[in-house]
């Protein structure tokens, strides 16, 4: 019996101190990376904050409830639109048309949902594709409001007269709202809403059968999810500066669901890793440009890494990074005692 | 006052009928459920048992027919609404949810009975006052099932019988007054069966929780329920006392009788 | 006007139906949605257009090669990626072709570049005249009765040969039909021969009526909704789903306005949805609890 309930305790408290100094390593290191980055490396930096909170989203619709979406780039690109047409249209403050943005691309998903209650994965799947085509011709058309394949000028945002306008002043709006936006990530799946969500994906008849809902919870994931989709294409959309429907691909929804795969779908650090990892890779592979034979196209050979990264991790890694890390941290845990295999760990988590 | 003014009114089922596609699944089943007891239905397979059930928490909507419960009509209600009246239950092939860990399954369990706003679990998480209150409850379940070790495991990785308990226990945190068991010994052996029989007791005698279970284990039915509805072909053959059913010529010719040859 | 609409929607249709049909062989097998199937269908159209371009063999051989490399693709993505993906969850199974239709765009991308190709014309493009009235180019005419033909042909291999009942017995049940001997393992390959042999031939035919480049394979997800509406199940309902979804495309595209006509096809799909979420021909299984 050394494995009394006080020992247990001590050891869980043990580990949450440790979470909390590598927490404040992060955040330490998140404030400081402008001090020491080109504006280049910014410009990547903010990319990346915007497809943490994209992430973030699309991983409490599809890692949590369990409800595929390829059609992600949709909600982004209204978010980003809304935005851009209050901001430089009507002459709404950024700071207004931030929340807007996430509120409108969260009415887009409260239409969304309805029709997609009854749908089952793939039909859902391809039903969510269809709702990306559609807004896309929508932006492309509706000139008078978008300017059509033109495109949208968006003006830079000021805080308080103090104009935001490089990446290194940018990136501390970004990362406030990521920080933010993932601690609430991270509230939701320790409570009750996040349990409600999770049930729904796990067993559709269980979860009823506790008093959940599935309308009402499959909707909310579909709200929630696009309004962090929202907010990422408004601050999308005032950094770049300039919109076209073309920036909101059915590729880019696709690389959505990548970030999730590649980082660990279900998991808020695996959301955070994966959206990290996917948007720099390209950035990586352009490093060995030089290295490279003259006729090959680095867009082909950034694609090509791509995909096969894909298809690596989804053979080999099926849970993501952030899954690997723990198996890591289980074995140095209990280190000097053989790395005993543990059955039933390896259970695809989250996919279903 | 509604909970115990006729104990007679607790779940009434009138007349139940249940087809699919013109196949007559259960017909015409009238069974009334008293407050306080542990009722069996027990009967050869085919004869509608699990779809008695699937009909009394709404996954499947009667064809024809009534349900009452604490004498109001649950015919027309969906699933989730039945189940926020207290009516929780237990699956024949184990509904657990894979991916959650043991603890998370069982808290899902509190999902009734926690007034959490949606916003607020957005900005407190498991700080909330009712989240502490609840995996409290959840651990104290963990602890009174002896699965404690199991906490922090993903629920699929866990032995069956793990599993089982799991599922039972996620259904008692949702503290209802009628608890539906389907084959709770299915796939246990005979010790397990004798503390899943203890565990039913102690349902009912500590939790003061009406229980209605589904078995085909004759000896365990005889053991511990109050009353049994013997069930063939979709219709009742027999209700009432165990020693009343043990000796019923139709139920002895219909369903004993032949098991036994 | 319009008959004339209804002609080439059928031809457009055909193609639609040709790549429904690849998605749906491997579907019914192995319950595995192909986003590489346009891909596929791209990257053999590429290689029939080398062949023709190097004109060192007869058109003949080039249309026999090319099916012969699509049939040869499917077994090497099959083997090399699909297999091992076998009992892992559906939709990262999914996520594999989607991996799988990036790389052979990006590979199609390095070896013949971005720029638009004209294929060479194996038939003429030129309407003649051939009932009353109807305009119908002999290329079109040829899309629609290859596509008839590869139906046929396939409808009597399903039915009456010993692989074809195998394989209809593997969708309906993999252990069942693992149990009765039959080797499921090389069911799925042979679907995705199929399916590879069955995109070669579209991409041999959508290619001369657009212009050849690696996003051709995007094509594929217009045949999303016509597989939809068949049912995605159903080799009748994949060939009715795509000849109605090319038809209602070019009605769409003379009638509705500029925007319309892109998206026509995913408007319908979702309506459809909405009233029957398993498509016209398909059948939903509930879960039993």
């Amino acid at each position: 019996m050394w494995d009394s309930g006080q020992h247990r305790k001590r050891r869980q408290d043990e580990k949450l101190e440790m979470n909390k100094v590598w927490l404040a390593i992060l955040l330490a290191f998140t404030a400081i990376l402008p001090f020491i980055s080109s504006s280049y490396m910014m410009h990547i930096a903010v990319m990346t904050g915007v497809a943490i909170i994209v992430a973030h989203g699309l991983n409490i619709l599809m890692g949590f409830t369990g409800q595929v979406s390829l059609g992600h780039a949709a909600f982004v690109a209204v978010g980003a639109y809304t935005s851009a047409i209050l901001t430089s249209k009507a002459g709404v403050s950024f700071w207004l048309a931030l929340p807007l943005s996430g509120v409108a691309a969260a009415v887009l998903g409260l239409i969304v949902a309805g029709p997609s209650l009854r749908l089952k994965k793939l039909y859902l799947a391809i039903a969510t594709l269809g709702y990306a085509f559609i807004v896309n011709e929508v932006l492309v058309y509706w000139e008078s409001l978008t300017n059509g394949t033109a495109g949208i000028v968006v003006p830079q945002v000021s805080f308080f007269g103090y104009a935001l306008d490089t990446g290194h002043k940018y990136y501390y709006l970004v990362y406030t709202l990521v920080i933010l936006l993932s601690f609430i990530a991270y509230n939701l799946s320790q409570s009750k809403l996040g349990r409600a969500l999770m049930a729904v994906r796990d067993s559709e008849e269980a979860a009823q059968s506790l008093g959940i809902g599935l309308v009402k919870y499959k909707v909310l994931a579909f709200v929630i999810s696009a309004f962090y989709a929202g907010i990422a294409g408004s601050l999308y959309a005032h950094f770049i500066t300039v919109i076209a429907p073309t920036s909101f691909t059915v590729m880019l929804s696709i690389e959505y669901v990548f970030m999730l795969v590649v980082g660990g779908m279900g998991h808020v650090w695996g959301a955070v890793l994966g959206a990290i990892l996917v948007t720099l890779l390209p950035e990586g592979i352009r490093l060995f440009i030089r290295f490279l034979p003259g006729w090959l196209d680095i867009a082909d050979l950034q694609q090509f890494v791509y995909g096969l990264i894909v298809i690596v991790f989804l053979i080999f890694e099926p849970d993501g990074l952030y899954a690997r890390w723990l198996k890591i941290k289980a074995y140095l845990e209990r280190f000097p005692l053989s790395p005993r295999k543990q059955k039933g760990e390896r259970v695809w988590r989250r996919w279903r | 006052m509604t909970e115990d003014v006729n104990t007679m009114d607790f779940l009434r089922i009138e007349q139940l009928t249940m087809k699919f596609d013109g196949l007559i699944a259960v017909s015409n089943l009238d069974i009334e459920v008293r407050q306080g007891e542990i009722h069996a239905i027990i009967g050869p397979n085919g004869a509608g048992k699990t779809t008695v059930f699937n009909c009394i928490n709404k996954f499947y909507k009667p064809s024809g027919g009534r349900i009452g419960f604490k004498g109001r009509d649950i015919t027309p209600l969906p699933p989730h609404k039945v189940a926020e009246l207290g009516i929780a239950r237990t699956f024949q092939n184990l509904e657990i949810f894979p991916a959650m860990t043991a603890l998370e399954n069982i808290l899902t369990g509190a999902h009734r009975n926690m007034n959490t706003s949606i916003l607020c679990s957005l900005l407190l998480g498991k700080r909330a006052a009712e989240e502490r209150k609840a995996k409290q409850k959840a651990l104290d379940m963990l602890a009174f099932l002896g699965i404690a070790s199991a906490e922090e495991k993903i629920a699929s990785g866990l032995p069956y019988g793990f599993r089982k308990l799991l599922e039972m226990a996620r259904a008692l945190l949702s503290e209802p007054s009628l608890l539906l068991m389907d084959e709770p010994a299915a796939g246990l052996h005979e010790r397990e069966k004798s503390e899943i029989a203890k565990i039913i007791k102690d349902i009912r005698e500590d939790l003061g929780i009406t229980v209605l279970l589904v078995e085909h284990d004759m000896n365990l039915v005889m053991d511990i329920a109050d009353r049994i509805t013997v069930l063939d072909s979709g219709v009742v053959l027999a209700t009432g006392y165990p020693d009343q059913i043990a000796n019923d010529e139709k139920v002895i010719a219909a369903y004993l009788g032949t098991e036994e040859q | 006007m319009l008959m004339q609409q209804i002609v080439s929607g059928l031809a457009l249709g055909s193609v639609y139906a040709l790549v429904a049909l690849g998605f749906i062989i491997i579907y019914k097998a192995t319950e595995v949605l192909n986003f590489a199937q346009g891909d596929m269908m791209m990257f053999c159209a590429f290689i029939n257009y080398s062949l023709l371009i190097n004109g060192s063999i007869s058109v003949f051989s080039t249309i026999l090669i090319t099916l012969m490399f699509g049939a040869a693709l499917g077994f090497i993505l099959e083997r090399g990626i699909l297999r091992p993906m076998i009992g892992r969850p559906l939709f990262a199974t999914v996520l594999v072709t989607m991996g799988v239709g990036i790389c052979l765009r990006a590979i199609a991308g390095v070896i013949w570049g971005h720029q638009a190709k004209a294929v060479p014309e194996i038939l003429s493009i030129t309407p003649i005249q051939v009932l009353p009235g109807v305009p119908v180019s002999p290329f079109h005419l040829a899309i629609f009765f290859s596509t008839i033909a590869i139906v046929a042909f396939l409808s009597v291999f399903f039915q009456y040969t010993r692989a074809g009942t195998a394989m209809r017995a593997v969708s309906m049940h993999h252990l069942a039909s693992f149990l009765m001997g039959i080797r499921v393992r090389r069911i799925f390959s042979m679907t995705w021969v199929i399916s590879g042999f069955v995109g070669a031939l579209g991409g041999m035919l959508i290619a001369p009526l657009t212009f050849l480049n690696p996003d051709l394979g995007w094509i594929g997800l217009n045949a999303f909704p016509a597989a939809v509406l068949g049912g995605f199940g159903s080799i009748p309902g994949a060939i009715v789903g795509g000849l109605m979804m090319g038809v209602c495309e070019n009605i769409a595209g003379g009638y509705l306005p500029e925007g319309i006509k892109n998206v026509f096809a995913w408007i319908v799909l979702i309506l459809v949805l909405m009233i029957r979420p398993e498509g016209f021909f398909g059948t939903y299984e509930e879960k039993k609890v």
